[in-house]
């Protein structure tokens, strides 16, 4: 009896401290002070990053009447807005992304102005002079009275993911004489950039070489193609990214501008677009080729249509089907299986540091090249569009994520918060964000030779893509919906046709043209009933605000 | 008339023994007044007035009132309504019965009842999102994969396609609460004084005369609790859509009441919440002469009325 208390009490011991190893700081335990809570979405990119920076500050700022206390969870905007609005919120500081003017017009922020005017360690510039896209940025964070209410934190890319070393062994990617190559030593096309040795090396350029990739992909894996069908929502990026490469950036932002013009293709040359015809960017040509590409390649159909696509895994068009599922599904049985493989994977930049487990675990049973960060997975470019008028590629930014500093009652605590964020800030740390993480940080910040030495294939080519702004325009959805009125008031119609926010779920149910139909229909029915009240919201919401369409 | 002794009233000993009950009333009165007198109040005002974002109100008329009945939402808001009469329908009336049959199996400790009783406690058991994950898999994979290899029939997922995902959300709820209401009825049955069973089988009753005129009348007040919460929550059912489908892409064919003002409150735009509010009160409006109405006939009908208390 005696030996065995001994054993429970070793193992709750152990357990402990197990778990405060877990928490990922150190000197937790010495550390007596009260915490000052930060919230994390602990999702694809971890939290190591996060912990280096609060163990150093913490470490660096012994005289600080508050420690900082990382608070990991899986809250989105909406719990972290709702616990801010509710007042149960315990922590100060939060990570968040999406609708950062919601908080800003709620006044639950505090103004961190002097935190983007502030000069992080080892840099000679200030957070807004390191800033890429600063003034956008502070449009989008600002409030009624011009405050700065957010920092930007990290920018993604969503797109399809492939196995570089799988294409070549497969002969999926194009030689230089435009067909597939047919032994991996055989040199790659240069890709839509022109240059030789590249992130674009061997991607299909046209709608055809697509197709033929795609169709090669199915017949010699099994399935060229796999997503999360529970977060169908991915796969807005891909309908926007079309959309927008097929229209051109600057027609794109009718959807949210509705000021400008547009030629339909009806004969009636170049269209003026305004308020009162906005339901219009729904006939925009983009949309319709956009979703004719999905509902070819991606979209999975309800049984009951008799129409079966041959290139998507079918698990996809399963609502239980999670993004780690789909991840597992790419690595794994692609790995493991002789007969079948997953050729792409509809991910964002974080998915690699996100299966870093399954990765481990398949180099644990054998399979060594599967590795955490070994294999040369690449993000796939998409083909130039017949009559596109986009020179280059356009990438969309799903998730943009940015840190917040809850209203303060208590100086010291604002003052402490403030001194982190700048901190938090030093080109160090946001170097260490590729690093360990594998994402991006919309800061002008280099990585060393050394760091760069250190990242995987894969975040490699991200990066180059990401930097190569010559070739692609990058739209970043998320910083749009916080600095565009229309948005704001809930006029926007970019991907929601009334029925279907996630257009891949509505095409289950429709064809491409059904779907378009359906969302013309849904503003023009009923005499523009729908467009006219959305409108007529809009134009409160501003008044309110005492701003007029087009003024921000 | 009875002269008071007010000295004896308020000595020592008694002012303390007062003190006492007063302060351990006093925070479940406060918690009353404010959470459920304020709330409804402000909830029935914030119905009148319109919202700013950061959270200002202004005056609005029946402005609410008037979005919820012929707005944007409407047609969706009258799907839901529909849906929320079948759910209601299906789940209670027609749940019902089979619950009362299978506590009576419980109740009569027939072959394999205790195992019984033990599968139907496992998904209460069980955390909601793991079993709803389960539910999903057998039903998005496990099931299609049996019907194909059993029967060749190629079924459909059923929980996306628009003529069955409302039917799954209804027998994912049967399933869901049979396990409490069977324990809730068979224990109500255990209750049940052994002599009136024993007189029952010595007047000849067999299983099924001894349901009907002995079982179900003495259990007649569980049901009709059953019954008139039931009908007072029958416009705020939300199913399990949030697990099913999360917050942006519920299929219209399937929309609950109450996951529309759930999905308001969760969205968190704060300029929609009066529309919420007008909504509860024309919920409210509805339900409530429902609810007084199912209750009154429950008591009229009765069997044993002289004997139980009006439920009130």
């Amino acid at each position: 009896m005696k030996q065995s208390k001994r054993l429970i009490a070793l193992l709750l011991a152990t357990l402990s401290v197990g778990s405060m190893a877990a928490c990922g700081q150190e000197n937790q335990t010495e550390d007596k002070r009260p915490s000052i809570y930060l919230s994390l979405f602990n999702g694809g990119y971890g939290r190591v990053w996060l912990d280096q920076i609060v163990n150093d500050y913490n470490a660096a700022h012994p005289e600080n009447e508050y420690k900082i206390t990382v608070r990991a969870s899986k809250d989105e905007f909406n719990t972290i807005y709702n616990q801010l609005t509710a007042g149960t919120a315990v922590y100060d500081m939060a990570f968040t992304n999406a609708y950062a003017y919601k908080m800003i017009d709620a006044n639950l922020l505090e103004d961190i102005s002097s935190v983007w005017d502030s000069k992080p360690e080892g840099s000679d510039k200030t957070i807004r002079q390191m800033m890429i896209d600063s003034e956008n940025y502070a449009e989008a964070y600002k409030g009624d009275n011009g405050g700065l209410y957010a920092l930007p934190w990290y920018e993604s890319v969503r797109s399809f993911v492939y196995d570089h070393e799988l294409f070549l062994q497969y002969g999926l990617l194009f030689g230089q004489d435009g067909n597939l190559i047919t032994d991996p030593a055989q040199p790659l096309s240069v890709g839509k950039d022109g240059v030789a040795g590249t992130y674009d090396d061997g991607h299909p350029e046209t709608e055809a070489q697509w197709e033929l990739m795609s169709t090669m992909a199915t017949n010699m894996l099994g399935y060229a193609f796999n997503y999360s069908g529970k977060f169908s929502g991915y796969l807005n990026e891909i309908f926007l990214m079309i959309h927008a490469q097929y229209d051109s950036v600057d027609k794109f932002m009718l959807n949210y501008t509705f000021d400008g013009t547009y030629d339909f293709g009806d004969g009636n040359g170049e269209t003026e677009i305004t308020l009162e015809n906005g339901y219009r960017v729904t006939e925009m040509k983009g949309k319709k080729v956009a979703l004719e590409f999905m509902d070819k390649y991606l979209a999975c159909k309800d049984t009951t249509l008799g129409i079966t696509n041959k290139y998507t895994y079918p698990n996809a068009s399963t609502l239980s089907y999670s993004h780690t599922d789909a991840q597992s599904d790419f690595i794994v049985f692609t790995a493991r299986n002789k007969t079948e493989k997953i050729g792409m994977l509809v991910e964002g930049d974080w998915w690699e540091n996100e299966s870093k487990m399954v990765f481990k675990d398949l180099a644990e049973i054998g399979y060594t090249d599967y590795d955490f960060r070994k294999h040369d997975y690449r993000f796939m470019t998409l083909p130039r569009f017949n009559n596109q008028k986009e020179e280059g590629n356009v990438y969309v930014v799903p998730d943009n994520s940015y840190l917040v500093l809850k209203k303060q009652t208590n100086a010291t605590k604002r003052d402490i918060c403030k001194d982190f964020m700048t901190y938090a800030l030093q080109p160090k740390y946001v170097q260490n964000f590729t690093v360990e993480a594998g994402g991006v940080m919309p800061y002008d910040v280099e990585l060393t030779t050394e760091q760069k030495a250190k990242l995987s294939p894969f975040t490699k080519n991200f990066l180059e893509l990401y930097r190569d702004r010559e070739n692609n325009k990058f739209i970043n959805i998320q910083q749009l919906q916080n600095r565009s009125m229309t948005q704001r008031g809930g006029l926007a119609v970019s991907t929601s046709n009334g029925e279907h926010y996630i257009v891949i779920n509505g095409l289950y149910y429709y064809s491409a043209a059904d779907y378009l139909s359906k969302w013309t229909n849904y503003y023009a029915k009923d005499d523009y009933k729908n467009w006219n009240t959305n409108k007529a919201a809009y134009l409160d919401y501003l008044s309110k605000k005492g701003l007029t369409h087009g003024e921000n | 008339m009875e002269k008071i002794n007010w000295k004896k009233k308020f000595n020592r000993k008694n002012v303390f023994k007062n003190i006492f009950v007063y302060c351990m009333l006093l925070y479940p009165l406060a918690q009353f007044l404010v959470f459920y007198v304020y709330m409804n109040f402000e909830n029935i005002m914030m119905a009148f007035k319109g919202m700013m974002p950061d959270g200002s109100t202004y005056w609005n008329g029946l402005e609410n009132f008037k979005i919820v009945l012929t707005g944007v939402d409407s047609e969706l808001i009258r799907i839901a309504f529909a849906n929320n009469l079948w759910m209601f329908f299906l789940t209670t009336i027609v749940g019902m019965p089979l619950n009362i049959l299978f506590g009576y199996y419980l109740f009569k400790k027939k072959f394999g009842s205790t195992a019984i009783r033990i599968v139907y406690m496992l998904p209460s058991m069980v955390s909601g999102v793991v079993m709803n994950l389960l539910f999903m898999k057998f039903v998005e994979l496990g099931l299609p994969t049996m019907f194909k290899q059993y029967f060749g029939v190629q079924l459909p997922n059923l929980i996306r396609n628009n003529d069955t995902a409302f039917g799954v959300q209804v027998f994912y709820t049967l399933w869901l609460g049979f396990s409490s209401s069977l324990i809730i009825y068979s224990n109500a049955m255990f209750a049940i004084d052994e002599g009136i069973i024993e007189a029952g089988k010595i007047d000849g009753t067999n299983n099924l005369t001894e349901l009907i005129f002995i079982v179900v009348p003495l259990i007649f007040p569980t049901l009709t609790t059953y019954m008139v919460t039931g009908v007072s929550s029958i416009f705020t059912l939300s199913g399990s859509l949030f697990l099913f489908y999360g917050l942006n892409d519920v299929p219209h064919s399937t929309y609950m009441l109450g996951f529309y003002l759930f999905r308001i409150a969760m969205v968190g735009d704060l300029t929609a919440y009066p529309q919420g509010s007008a909504m509860s009160i024309i919920i409210t409006l509805v339900t409530v002469p429902i609810t007084l109405f199912t209750r009154w006939g429950l008591n009229r009908i009765d069997p044993m009325r002289d004997t139980h208390a009006d439920i009130s």
